[in-house]
């Protein structure tokens, strides 16, 4: 008796329907598996083989052959396994519903029978729901990320003896309950909050600006200012998640198998790989194509620590996420699109041995060694940060002194205002953000009146700015502007911009 | 062979060093003497296997001509001493180069010369003093330095930039790679070296002697107490020159060498001013820069600044302004050319 069963695949970060077909021939007792499967895929047919052995039903020594249509595209992942063993136990006549073939099922066997948790459920559900399935069947592990989609029923089952009795009607089972997503959002967790950060009153402002406006920053300072400190506190200012970025959001992580207990990321992602990480770690990729730090960090914020210590080859494939928002991963076997767009905040030391401009430290660096070392950061990369600051270190008096400074809440009610203004500003534009203008939109939208204009001149000419400041100077003025409420930008605003250029200081050079 | 000239510019073309070069035409009476004299069991005991057949090779009329057109050819010019061109202030010092090898413009050997040099690894400090006095120095002479990174760079930046610039080479004129920088400047490179002599570090200390010698003074910018600085200027001192040192920090590693100068009797340095006063040299009173017209606020920035640098934190809860409306201040004030911003978020007053 042939068998095909629903099932579903992964091409990024979206689920497609597979057929799971099991037909039982004479021959040598055996089982083949084709539709270009993976090893662990492959692999299947050694848990599938126990699994049903250990949950009391019985495997006929016949040839077994297992085929996953659509059979040109490569699958892989283990949850191919409770399709193919309910396959078996329908065409040796061990199972007999009228559920059997309107239902996905998707799901790994240990060699106990039991049901263990796979990767990818939510882009998996969602594709079910748009195909119009009505039930879909998933390992118990899963239930938290399977629990925000409603339109479909989704039963959880912890073995394969349970899915089996569920589908004879020998017991019971009700859907999982669906979860309010916007409740969700209110389980504030506890993160780190401006209030405690000493101090740094230039960096906090700017880390407000580049909160509201979406713009990348970059932190420079000696070892021990709290640039990781500060660093970790952007997500707590950043504007809440809408419920499509959080499922967007989820959807990578879930594929990437980094979805915890609750199921749903309902806060900023907030990644910071180590500088050892390698291309593939950030972009994504290996065998299997799967999303990097920087699609993990979509909607959130990618944290870069030392910024001159990865190696030069990571940082420049940073430019075309930075610029386009997603990331073309092309393997031989696929090419998969993973949306990035993430707010980038990197911090680094002014010099290799971070003393450099100390007033209480000597720093041992040689003119070459300091060259060497800011040359690591090319011109186009720093082209895409709006925002350099210096972080000072911070003294004794400073650090034991018992007064908070202004809390995160406080700085984000401001930051929505602004982000507010912004959308409604780009409209029907494409973008979200200051920081997303083309230079047509700057045009439009950053126009300057003529002393202003007078000031930038007498700026670029005494402070010794680069021609690239420009224009960054203008998108970081029209954010300020909006945090002031003003429809135009002020002289006052580009004055203060002109303090976030660090950099492009001579001084630096 | 006849030429005096041709015989001296044999014997320093096979690398004799200048002290053996000057007691060789001592005791012979003249360069020609050694020429006409040459192959003998004694020249080689004093002067060296390595030397003695380089010597051997070259001793012949056809060679010489053939080396001094390819000079010729290349733009060097070789100076010899005993040519009115010679600089007068070489030839009072200790083993003045028989030969000094020329690129560009030679004209500067005649002007007022001062000698800035420094360690190699140099501070902020370091680097704002070689730029900035180096820049002021350049109007009034033309800057003696070398080509090592740190302070010599900065101040051959800076004098190439403002003025005209010796660089004098410890290796062979023909070996030195000239920066971009200089190019365009008004430029000498200075070796005594022969022609595709590669550096050795024996030689930085040798020429270190030259830097005072074609200056009237030595401005000693930073050194540690290893650096070869130093050592400037001790020929310097020497020599009769005057040296001086720009005071550092006591903590300062870097500037022990310099402060110890100036423990032993150097010129403590603390502005151009001081140093043109010192040689003599007129400035012109300097416009006072009058303060241009200020708020409240920025007022009370420019008194609170008056007593030294100071960070941006500080200056915020010193005003009471939220710190947006303090950036805002600030960059009106730098523009105005009142104050600057430096690393790590200090303030400070411009200096008039």
């Amino acid at each position: 008796m042939l068998a095909k069963i629903n099932s579903f695949g992964l091409q990024g970060i979206e689920g497609y329907s597979v057929f799971v077909e099991i037909d039982i021939n004479n021959g040598l007792p055996g089982m083949e598996i084709v539709g270009l499967p993976d090893k662990s895929t492959k692999e299947s047919k050694e848990r599938v083989h126990s699994a049903i052995k250990n949950s009391g039903y019985r495997l006929s020594p016949k040839r077994i052959t297992v085929n996953l249509a659509p059979a040109d595209m490569k699958k892989e992942g283990s949850h191919f396994d409770l399709p193919i063993a309910l396959g078996i136990l329908y065409a040796t006549e061990q199972l007999q519903s009228d559920k059997l073939f309107d239902t996905v099922f998707v799901g790994e066997l240990s060699l106990g029978g039991e049901l263990g948790k796979v990767n990818g459920i939510l882009p998996m559900i969602i594709a079910a729901k748009q195909l119009g399935l009505k039930r879909i069947v998933i390992p118990k592990a899963n239930e938290g990320e399977a629990s925000y989609i409603d339109g479909v029923s989704v039963y959880a089952f912890s073995s394969l003896r349970e899915t089996v009795e569920f589908l004879t009607g020998d017991k019971e089972a009700e859907p999982i309950a669906v979860k309010d997503v916007q409740a969700a959002f209110c389980a504030d967790r506890a993160k780190e909050n401006l209030k405690y950060v000493k101090g740094q009153y230039q960096a906090r402002r700017a880390m407000e600006i580049a909160a509201a406006g979406g713009h990348n920053m970059l932190m420079i300072g000696p070892p021990g200012g709290g640039k990781t400190m500060l660093a970790k506190c952007i997500p707590g200012i950043l504007p809440k998640m809408s419920v499509d970025e959080a499922l967007e959001t989820t959807k990578i992580h879930s594929v990437a198998g980094e979805l915890k207990e609750e199921g749903i990321v309902t806060e900023r992602p907030f990644r910071s790989p180590h500088h050892t990480a390698s291309r593939i770690a950030l972009t994504g990729g290996g065998a299997s194509a799967k999303p990097g730090e920087i699609s993990l960090a979509h909607n959130g914020v990618l944290f870069l620590d030392e910024l001159p210590e990865y190696s030069r080859s990571t940082l420049e494939i940073l430019r075309q996420p930075l610029e386009d928002g997603r990331i073309t991963v092309s393997r031989a076997a696929r090419t998969v699109v993973y949306p990035s767009r993430f707010m980038l905040v990197a911090s680094m030391n002014p010099c290799p041995c971070g003393n450099r401009g100390s007033t209480t430290q000597e720093c041992t660096c040689t003119p070459a060694q300091i060259t060497k070392y800011l040359s690591k950061i090319s011109g186009p990369l720093l082209d895409r940060i709006d925002l350099h600051i210096e972080v000072n270190s911070v003294d004794y008096d400073e650090l034991s002194s018992k007064t908070e400074g202004e809390s995160s809440e406080a700085v984000k009610e401001r930051v929505d205002k602004a982000r507010a203004v912004q959308l409604k500003r780009f409209e029907d534009s494409g973008i979200y953000c200051n920081a997303q203008m083309s230079s047509n939109q700057i045009n439009e939208f950053c126009k300057i009146d003529e002393e202003t204009q007078q000031i930038l001149k007498r700026a670029f000419i005494r402070l010794g700015l680069s021609a690239r400041a420009y224009t960054r100077i203008l998108k970081v003025a029209r954010t300020i502007a909006d945090l002031d409420g003003s429809a135009e930008i002020k002289s006052a605003h580009v004055a203060e911009a002109l303090q976030y250029r660090s950099l492009d200081r001579s001084y630096w050079g | 062979m006849t030429d005096e000239r041709k015989a001296l510019f044999w014997l320093s073309n096979g690398g004799t060093p200048s002290d053996k070069l000057n007691k060789l035409v001592e005791i012979y009476g003249s360069a020609l003497e050694v020429f006409n004299d040459f192959p003998t069991e004694k020249l080689k005991k004093f002067l060296g296997d390595r030397i003695y057949s380089a010597l051997r090779l070259t001793r012949d009329e056809k060679t010489i001509d053939e080396k001094l057109m390819k000079l010729k050819a290349d733009g060097i010019r070789v100076l010899l001493r005993g040519n009115p061109d010679y600089p007068e202030s070489l030839t009072n010092i200790d083993e003045p180069p028989a030969v000094l090898y020329l690129k560009g413009n030679a004209e500067l050997l005649k002007r007022k010369c001062i000698a800035v040099v420094g360690t190699r690894r140099c501070t902020d400090y370091g680097k704002r003093v070689a730029t900035e006095w180096t820049a002021e120095l350049a109007e009034k002479f033309t800057v003696v330095t070398g080509h090592a990174t740190g302070i010599d760079t900065y101040a051959a930046k800076s004098a190439a930039e403002k003025g005209s610039l010796i660089c004098v080479l410890a290796c062979g004129i023909d070996m030195f790679t000239v920066p971009d920088f200089m190019r365009k400047a008004d430029l000498l490179l200075v070796s005594e070296y022969p022609y595709g002599t590669h550096t050795e570090k024996f030689m930085y200390a040798e020429r270190n002697r030259l830097f005072g010698g074609l200056s009237e003074a030595v401005l000693i910018v930073e050194a540690s107490r290893k650096s070869g600085a130093l050592i400037t200027a001790e020929w310097a001192c020497r020599q009769g020159r005057t040296v001086f040192a720009v005071p550092g920090s006591v903590f300062s590693e870097r500037s022990a060498g310099v402060n110890e100068l100036i423990r032993n009797g150097a010129t403590a340095a603390t502005s151009v001013d001081d140093i043109f006063f010192d040689l003599g040299v007129d400035t012109k009173a300097k416009e006072q820069s009058t303060l241009p017209e200020l708020t409240g606020n920025e007022k009370k920035v420019y008194e609170f600044l008056s007593n030294g640098q100071r960070r941006f934190d500080e200056i915020t809860d010193f005003l009471g302004l939220s710190p947006n409306e303090t950036s805002t201040l600030l960059s009106m004030m730098e523009l105005g050319g009142i104050i600057e911003k430096k690393m790590q978020n200090y303030y400070a007053l411009l200096r008039s």
